[in-house]
């Protein structure tokens, strides 16, 4: 089956390359190479499941990411695991999108679009099928077992959460050939800017729901107790994010604001660069990361090629623009300005995380040293980012009304009851976050914006209670030794010992006390032998706003085992909202328009 | 010069001297939160600001790990790097599952007396599993 794969992407790049360089003025032709080279594509990507699904453990990326005892359903996910198998989805999902969007719609721009897309899947083909392919097969042959899929990875979330992800990232490539169309054809023909704006909100609403997966598996499942660590990994995934929110609102202003147009062109070819190079970021190793899955510098320096000839590619035609509106830029009414503002906020604040992301990579390849941000720089320039960002929503509308007064008067007594102790920047900032809220709450806007702008609204109330109000513990209990201490009764009450298909496992019984009520907490500990790699189950249990969150860890001896117990008011908010984003841009996007 | 001229000429200085200020104090935060990362020797040879915060790689020694306070998980725990030179960590927290003697880690926190006060530590892991240093 590995040959069949391996022949079938070859086949699929031939197409491409072909399609490239024959048809590049035959609209039917190539439309046809787009869905030829796809469907190639995608008996390529079968014949890897296929692979993991018999354990074919001739070829190598099987070999390294599976086990004969591994359960089907992460067999399949296993695929993405590794380099070689993600970069086939990344491929297949850039025809995917191609074929969706351009080969079907008969928009003048389209043809040379999905040129475009076959371009830059051709290049991303010859990177896969050269230097990275999955279909790599052991001479003479393979070993009886695999290495097995890396424990952290063996999660129900890991099914969903790296796809979305990858939706979401290959999807600004549209807006990028879109443009690149636009611009060889010397601007000749008008932008469809609406196609566009809903082009840019489903790939922000995938890439909301992939961010919003990863972070809550990271909280939830992997024990490492934080939803964002401001990880190069975490910010490669943001700043796409940032950019094409921005992009959304600067595409808002665009037909009554002219001068906005050329940032929207740049804003939409650098939204795929930014993709790549995340993904440089992630796969090179360059950067110091708590959660780099795969790392190959060799690997690394191919993705700088291509991500230079985007840049290039892209610079190049963008010497073509000329400023063809000559009407001057009309008067905007306070909406249009605060959704112009709100895209400058969101770009300064994709600089702001650039420029921590790749201030390391700087000072190693300068010979300065090497370094690590931490969180602390984002946080605080940040900060009175935020502040702003919520003054501009509550300044949507600024008429006083009864109703408004009484839900503002509302939510400040739910917090005052609630969480009185807070700091004195917590506490404007909650009045801010309350305003705002009521503010979205009772203007006149679409549901779809006003959901979203309620979701980015409740994480920011969740972020700000989280920070101001958690509480930690790292300590020690076993049985019969409960930790006791004026706030917190802890009881380790019991210890299951149990055997699945590839793992052992210990099952903790937590009994947790605070001041007004006890918990059953039942975290886990998972061995896998085939790796020798122990794995922490967390265990979650939410009382009202607050999570109540355990992790065991290693024993300690003398019957004791480390145990991390956290009180994290506000996560639950932070998800809520995330979601309410998602649904909101999903709304908008996906909607039967009339 | 004219008007137009003059008023957008305003316009462009003012904008680029936000634009530096900006930047400017942008680069004073991120000077102040960065973490320099370093090996036992070079840690060595160095004098530290109390405030600067360091990551420092190398091997968990063999047996060097002690607890000084078992219910507040308290430990001491010596690393090494490849010129041989120690180190010793002071942590108070739960260690990291990849966590072990003999294989590799790298703390982060502030020197204090010839010793690092970590504040975190990282084991790191990527698809093939090998700690680093191994």
């Amino acid at each position: 089956m590995g040959h069949l794969g391996e022949i079938a992407l070859i086949v699929s790049q031939i197409i491409s390359w072909y399609g490239v360089v024959w048809f590049k003025n035959r609209s039917d032709f190539l439309a046809f190479s787009a869905r030829l080279a796809f469907v190639m594509m995608s008996l390529s990507l079968a014949a890897l499941i296929y692979g993991f699904l018999i354990h074919d453990f001739d070829l190598v990326y099987v070999t390294s990411h599976s086990h004969s005892l591994l359960p089907w359903y992460y067999r399949i996910a296993a695929l993405w695991g590794g380099h070689e198998g993600s970069y086939l989805l990344w491929l297949w999902l850039i025809y995917l999108w191609a074929v969706l969007t351009f080969s079907f719609s008969d928009h003048t721009l389209s043809t040379r679009a999905l040129w475009y897309a076959l371009l830059i899947a051709a290049l991303m083909g010859a990177y896969l099928l050269f230097l990275s392919s999955p279909f790599t097969l052991f001479v003479p042959a393979g070993p009886d077992d695999g290495m097995d899929l890396n424990p952290l990875l063996q999660d129900p979330l890991m099914m969903i959460h790296p796809p979305i992800l990858y939706i979401g990232y290959v999807g600004f490539m549209i807006p990028m050939c879109y443009v690149l169309a636009y611009f060889h054809e010397r601007q000749s023909v008008d932008l469809d800017l609406l196609m566009l704006k809903q082009v840019v909100t489903r790939v922000v609403f995938w890439l909301t729901l992939g961010i919003f997966l990863g972070s809550w598996w990271a909280y939830r499942e992997l024990g490492w107790g934080g939803f964002w660590f401001w990880d190069p990994v975490e910010n490669a995934s943001l700043m796409p994010w940032l950019l094409g929110v921005a992009l959304i609102h600067l595409l808002r202003v665009a037909n009554e604001f002219k001068a906005a147009k050329f940032w929207i062109l740049v804003m939409a070819l650098a939204g795929f660069i930014l993709s790549v190079l995340g993904s440089f970021l992630v796969r090179s190793g360059v950067l110091i990361s708590v959660h780099t899955f795969a790392a190959d510098p060799g690997r690394g320096s191919a993705l700088l090629l291509i991500l230079m000839l985007l840049c290039l590619l892209s610079i190049g035609l963008m010497m073509r623009y000329k400023d063809t509106d000559q009407k001057p830029g009309g008067f905007l009414s306070r909406r249009l300005l605060l959704a112009y503002s709100a895209a400058l906020m969101m770009t300064f604040v994709l600089f702001v995380v650039l420029l921590g992301t790749l201030y390391p990579l700087v000072m190693t390849s300068m010979g300065w040293g090497e370094v690590s941000v931490g969180s602390r720089y984002f946080s605080e320039i940040l900060m009175p980012v935020i502040g702003l960002g919520l003054i501009l929503m509550l300044f949507m509308d600024t008429k006083i009304s009864f109703s408004r007064i009484i839900l503002f008067l509302a939510g400040v007594s739910v917090l005052v009851l609630l969480y009185w102790p807070l700091g004195l920047n917590a506490l404007i900032f909650m009045f801010l976050i309350i305003w705002a809220m009521v503010c979205q709450l009772t203007v006149k806007i679409p549901g779809s914006i006003r959901c979203a702008h309620v979701g980015i609204i409740l994480i920011l109330a969740g972020v700000l209670m989280h920070g101001e109000l958690a509480r930690s513990y790292e300590i020690a209990v076993g049985i019969n030794q409960p930790y006791e201490q004026s706030d917190v009764k802890v009881h380790l009450v019991d210890i299951e010992q149990s055997h699945f298909d590839n793992l052992d496992q210990a099952a903790f019984t937590l009994m947790v006390q605070d001041h007004h009520s006890a918990f059953l907490l039942k975290p886990k500990r998972r061995y896998y032998a085939s790796r020798d790699q122990v794995m922490n189950k967390s265990a979650v249990i939410h009382d009202g706003l607050t999570d109540i969150y355990a992790v065991m860890g290693e024993s300690v001896g003398d019957g004791l085992w480390s145990l991390r117990l956290y009180f994290k008011p506000g996560v639950i908010l932070i998800w809520l909202g995330a979601m309410l984003i998602a649904i909101g841009l999903c709304w908008r996007s996906y909607r039967v328009s009339a | 010069m004219s008007r137009v001229h003059y008023k957008r000429l305003i316009i462009i200085l003012l904008a680029g001297a936000v634009a530096v200020v900006t930047l400017a104090m942008m680069m004073v935060v991120l000077s102040q939160e960065i973490n320099l990362y370093l090996t036992p020797t070079e840690i060595k040879h160095r004098t530290f600001a109390k405030s600067q915060r360091v990551r420092v790689g190398g091997l968990v020694v063999e047996h060097s790990l002690v607890y000084v306070d078992k219910k507040n998980l308290e430990m001491l725990f010596d690393i090494v790097d490849q010129q041989g030179t120690l180190l010793k960590i002071h942590y108070q927290g739960l260690t990291p599952t990849l966590f072990k003697e003999g294989k590799g880690v790298i703390a982060e926190g502030q020197m204090q007396d010839g010793q690092l006060y970590a504040k975190m530590l990282l084991a790191k892991h990527d698809e093939n599993y090998k700690p680093p240093g191994t």
